[in-house]
C-alpha cells in the first residue's frame, strides 16, 4: 500500500529501512539479574585470608594473645581494628593500640564479631551502585548494628557465639548492592508498579534469596552453622517457633530494620532491601523496646 | 523515600519499621516531595502495613510534610493499611482532634480517591463507624462516588453484614475522614467515564474538575463521558459554559459527552439548547443513558468523528525506536526470554494469535502518540509473575497486571526519551475488556505495527496516532 504524507519517507517496499531502526533480534538489552550472574559475584567473595583464620582458630581455642599475635601478622586488619575499638561506639576509656590491649578488651566473642565484621568490610564497595551509600555511612550501619545487638545479647542471656551474627547479616546489604547496581532503574520501575522488596524481586527473577547468599558467603568464611541458621531465620522468611535460636532470629530481625529506619539508611534506599515481617517480629516487640530503649 | 503512585491517584509512602521522631525525618525528603508534587493525584498516604512501632513525634513530623503538600496540590492526607490497635493510638496521640484522613486498607483509601473501576450491579459499599458524624460523611462521600452506602449503627449489625461480604464492593470500618480534597469523583464503568456532580454548579466546577484526567482519558480512547446530575440542584451559564467547552474540545476525540438526571425543570432553557448545540445529549436516567442506540455503538470506543489527526508525525516515528527498545527491554528483564522481530509495517491493527490481551498507553509532551501492547493471556501470564508473585489466571488479576506492565513500559520510555532530550507525559494505561474494544478504539487509524516472538509467543507493538 503507497504511504502519503509524512509516511511517504518511512515507507520501504522492504524491511531494509525498518532493520535499521529496529534489528532483527534487540541486542544490548539486559535480561534482569540471572543466577549464573549471581553465582559468578559469589566466586568473586574471597576466602578468609590467611592471618584471619589463623587469628579465629586461635580465638576458637581460647588462645587471645596467640590470636592477637596471629592478627598482628595482617596490617590492614590490626588498622581497621584500631580504628574501629577507639571509636566512640565503642568508648574505651584509653586508648587501644597494641593488639594484645585490643584482644584483651574486647574478649574472645566480641573479637570474632570484629573479624567478620571485617571480612564484610573488606568486600564492600568504595562506590555503592545501587544504595545511596559511602563506605563510611555503611560502617557506622554496622558497627551500630553490632553495638546494639551486644546490647541484646547481654540483656537476652543468648549465647556469646550469636555476637556475630550482626556482623554477619549486614553482609546482606552489600550482597543486594552488588546484584542490583546495574539494574537500578529498572529495579525503580519495578518498585514503583509494585511496591516490592529487593529480595522479593531477587526471588522471583532467580529464585534465590538474599538470605541463602549470604549464607552461601558465611559459609566460604567458615562461619559456624549455628549462626549461619541464625542469620537465615533473622531474614524473616520462614516459619518459627519459640526457642531460643528463633527468639534470637526475631529481636536480630528487628534490630536490622530499626537500624534501617534511621535516616541515613532511609535516604540511601535500604530500608527497601528486604520485607520486614511484623508478625514475626512481633512476639518479641515489647521486650525489644525495653533493652533498646524506645519510648 | 520515593512515593509508589497507584492508579495515577494515591501516592504511597510505604516505610518499614519504626517511625519514630528521628527516623521521620528522612523518610520524606524534599526531593520526595518534589517528586510527590509532579504526580498530579488526588491523595497522599502512608501505609502503615510495615511500622511495627510509632509514635506522636514520628507522625507529627510525617504530618507537618503532609500538611504542606496537602496545601499545595489541594488533596487528601493520611495514614492506611492499620490494624485496630493502630487506629487507636492515632486517636490517643491527637486526643481525638484528627486533621487527617484513615483509611483502614489502600483499597478503601482507592474507593475514595475514585480509583476504583466497577461493574454494573456491583455498587454497595458497607459502612460502620462508632462516630455518627463520621457515618454520615462516610456515606455521602461514598454517594457522591456513585455507590450505594449501607451504613450500619451497631457493630453487631455491622458483623452480621460482613458475613454476606459477597455482595459488598468494599467494606469501610476504622476509617475516619479528615479535610477531602473537593476534585469531582469519577470512575470508569466499562468503556464509559462517569462523573458525578452535586450541589449547585457555577464557575468553581472548572477547579474541582481533573482536567488532566480527563484529557488522559481521552488520549487513551475513551469516547463515552457520562456526567451524572441527579444531585444537581441548577446551574450558572459559567458552569454550561465549562461543559460546552469540554464537549467542544472532545470532538477532535469523537467524545460524546451525556449530562444524565440534570432537572430540566430548574435548568433555563438557553443552557441546555447550548449544551445541546456543542453536541451534549441528555438523559432522563442511567437506564436510558446506557441502553441509548448511540452509546451503545460506541461502547467500544469507535465512533462516526475521529481523532482529526489520524497519521502519525515524523518526530514520532523518529522516537520509534526507543520505544520499541524500552518495550522490549522490559519484557525480555520480566520473562528472561529473548524478543525476536518479526515484521513491521505501517498499516491498520491487525490482532496476531489467540485469546489476546491488550493493554494501551498514551504520551504527550514533546510528541505524541499512543503505545499498545498485544499479546496472549500466557505470555501476560509469564510477563507478570515479577510483579504479582505466582502466575495467575484470574481475569481481574491479569488485567491489572497487564495495566502495571504498560505503566512500566511507558516509565521506561519516558526515561529514555528524556536522555535523548525529548520530553513526555504519560497517560493511566487502559486495558481492554476485548480485542473487538481495541479493534474499535484503533479502528481508521495508520499505525507502525511490529509483530515480535518471544519463544513462541508472538506479540504485538502498535505505535498509533
Amino acid at each position: 500500500m503507497k504511504q502519503r504524507g509524512v509516511f511517504a519517507d518511512f515507507h520501504r517496499d522492504n524491511d531494509e529501512f525498518y532493520d535499521k531502526i529496529v534489528p532483527k533480534q534487540l541486542e544490548g538489552i539486559d535480561t534482569m539479574v540471572t543466577p549464573q550472574q549471581i553465582g559468578e559475584y559469589l566466586k568473586r567473595v574471597p576466602p578468609l585470608p590467611e592471618a584471619l583464620r589463623g587469628t579465629l582458630q586461635k580465638l576458637e581455642e581460647g588462645e587471645l594473645s596467640e590470636a592477637a599475635k596471629a592478627a598482628s601478622a595482617d596490617p590492614a586488619l590490626m588498622h581497621y581494628l584500631r580504628r574501629v575499638v577507639n571509636s566512640a561506639a565503642y568508648g574505651f576509656k584509653q586508648e587501644l593500640k597494641d593488639p594484645m590491649q585490643i584482644f584483651s578488651a574486647l574478649g574472645i566473642q566480641r573479637a570474632k564479631q570484629l573479624l567478620y565484621a571485617y571480612m564484610v568490610h573488606s568486600v564492600a564497595p568504595e562506590k555503592w551502585g545501587y544504595f545511596s551509600l559511602e563506605k563510611e555511612e555503611f560502617g557506622r550501619f554496622q558497627i551500630s548494628l553490632m553495638k546494639r545487638w551486644e546490647r541484646i545479647v547481654t540483656a537476652e542471656r543468648l549465647e556469646e557465639t550469636y555476637l556475630c551474627a550482626a556482623a554477619i547479616m549486614s553482609a546482606g546489604l552489600i550482597v543486594a548492592d552488588a546484584i542490583f547496581a546495574d539494574h537500578a532503574s529498572d529495579v525503580a520501575l519495578l518498585r514503583e508498579s509494585g511496591d516490592l522488596d529487593l529480595d522479593t524481586i531477587l526471588e522471583r527473577v532467580s529464585r534465590l534469596r538474599f538470605e541463602q547468599l549470604v549464607g552461601e558467603i558465611a559459609k566460604k568464611w567458615e562461619v559456624k552453622d549455628e549462626i549461619i541458621r541464625l542469620v537465615s531465620l533473622a531474614f524473616g522468611k520462614e516459619e518459627c517457633g519459640e526457642d531460643r535460636l528463633c527468639t534470637s532470629a526475631r529481636l536480630l530481625h528487628l534490630l536490622l530494620f530499626y537500624e534501617l529506619s534511621r535516616p541515613a539508611m532511609l535516604e540511601a534506599g535500604a530500608n527497601a532491601f528486604i520485607s520486614f515481617n511484623p508478625e514475626f517480629a512481633m512476639p518479641v516487640l515489647q521486650r525489644f523496646e525495653q533493652i533498646v530503649g524506645i519510648e | 523515600m520515593r512515593p509508589i503512585v497507584k492508579k495515577q491517584r494515591i501516592a504511597l509512602f510505604s516505610p518499614q519499621g519504626f517511625l519514630d521522631g528521628s527516623s521521620a525525618t528522612g523518610l520524606i525528603t524534599m526531593q520526595d516531595m518534589e517528586v510527590t508534587r509532579s504526580t498530579k493525584v488526588s491523595m497522599v498516604l502512608v501505609s502503615m502495613k510495615k511500622v511495627i512501632f510509632f509514635n506522636k513525634n514520628g507522625i507529627s513530623i510525617l504530618l507537618d510534610i503532609l500538611t504542606k503538600l496537602q496545601k499545595e496540590m489541594k488533596v487528601t492526607i493520611g495514614f492506611c493499611d492499620y490494624d485496630r490497635k493502630q487506629y487507636e493510638a492515632f486517636f490517643n496521640f491527637f486526643e481525638g482532634e484528627i486533621p487527617f484522613s484513615l483509611f483502614r486498607t489502600l483499597d478503601v483509601a482507592m474507593l475514595f480517591a475514585g480509583g476504583l473501576s466497577s461493574k454494573e450491579g456491583e455498587e454497595n459499599v458497607l459502612i460502620y463507624n462508632e462516630d455518627s458524624t463520621q457515618r454520615s460523611m462516610q456515606a455521602i462521600e461514598i454517594f457522591d462516588r456513585g455507590y450505594n452506602p449501607v451504613v450500619v449503627q451497631t457493630r453487631e449489625e455491622f458483623n452480621r453484614r460482613v458475613g454476606e461480604s459477597d455482595t459488598f464492593v468494599e467494606i469501610v470500618e476504622n476509617t475516619y475522614l479528615g479535610f477531602m480534597g473537593s476534585r469531582i469523583a469519577a470512575r470508569t464503568r466499562g468503556n464509559c467515564v462517569i462523573y458525578y456532580l452535586k450541589g449547585f454548579l457555577d464557575g468553581s466546577v472548572t477547579e474541582q474538575f481533573d482536567v488532566i484526567y480527563h484529557q488522559n482519558c481521552l488520549k487513551v480512547g475513551f469516547q463515552l463521558f457520562m456526567f451524572d446530575a441527579t444531585r444537581v440542584s441548577s446551574l450558572n451559564i459559567h458552569a454550561a459554559n465549562f461543559f460546552s467547552r469540554l464537549s467542544t474540545a472532545g470532538a477532535e476525540y469523537g467524545a460524546l459527552i451525556a449530562i444524565v438526571g440534570l432537572d430540566m425543570e430548574k435548568t433555563p432553557k438557553a443552557f441546555v439548547e447550548e449544551l445541546e448545540d456543542a453536541g451534549i445529549i441528555f438523559f432522563e436516567n442511567e437506564t436510558d443513558f446506557f441502553t441509548d442506540e448511540i452509546v451503545q455503538s460506541m461502547g467500544g470506543g469507535g465512533s462516526a468523528v475521529k481523532k482529526e489527526k489520524n497519521r502519525l508525525t515524523k518526530p514520532v516515528v523518529a522516537r520509534l525506536p526507543v520505544l520499541v527498545d524500552a518495550t522490549m527491554g522490559t519484557l525480555q528483564m520480566m520473562t528472561n526470554m529473548v524478543a525476536v522481530k518479526e515484521t513491521m509495517k505501517i498499516q491498520p491493527f491487525e490482532a496476531k494469535g489467540e485469546e489476546l490481551m491488550a493493554s494501551s498507553v498514551a504520551f504527550y509532551g514533546d510528541i505524541d502518540g499512543m503505545v499498545t501492547l498485544v499479546m496472549p493471556r500466557r505470555l501476560v501470564q509469564k510477563s507478570c509473575t515479577l510483579l504479582i508473585g505466582e502466575e495467575s489466571d484470574e481475569e481481574e488479576v491479569l488485567v491489572d497486571a497487564l495495566s502495571e506492565l504498560v505503566n512500566i513500559v511507558a516509565g521506561k520510555s519516558k526515561t529514555m526519551l528524556q536522555e535523548e532530550g525529548v520530553n513526555i507525559n504519560i497517560t493511566l494505561p487502559r486495558s481492554y475488556v476485548s480485542i473487538d474494544d481495541l479493534h474499535a478504539t484503533l479502528d481508521g487509524l495508520q499505525g507502525v505495527q511490529v509483530n515480535f516472538s518471544f519463544d513462541d509467543y508472538p506479540f504485538t507493538f502498535y505505535l498509533s496516532p
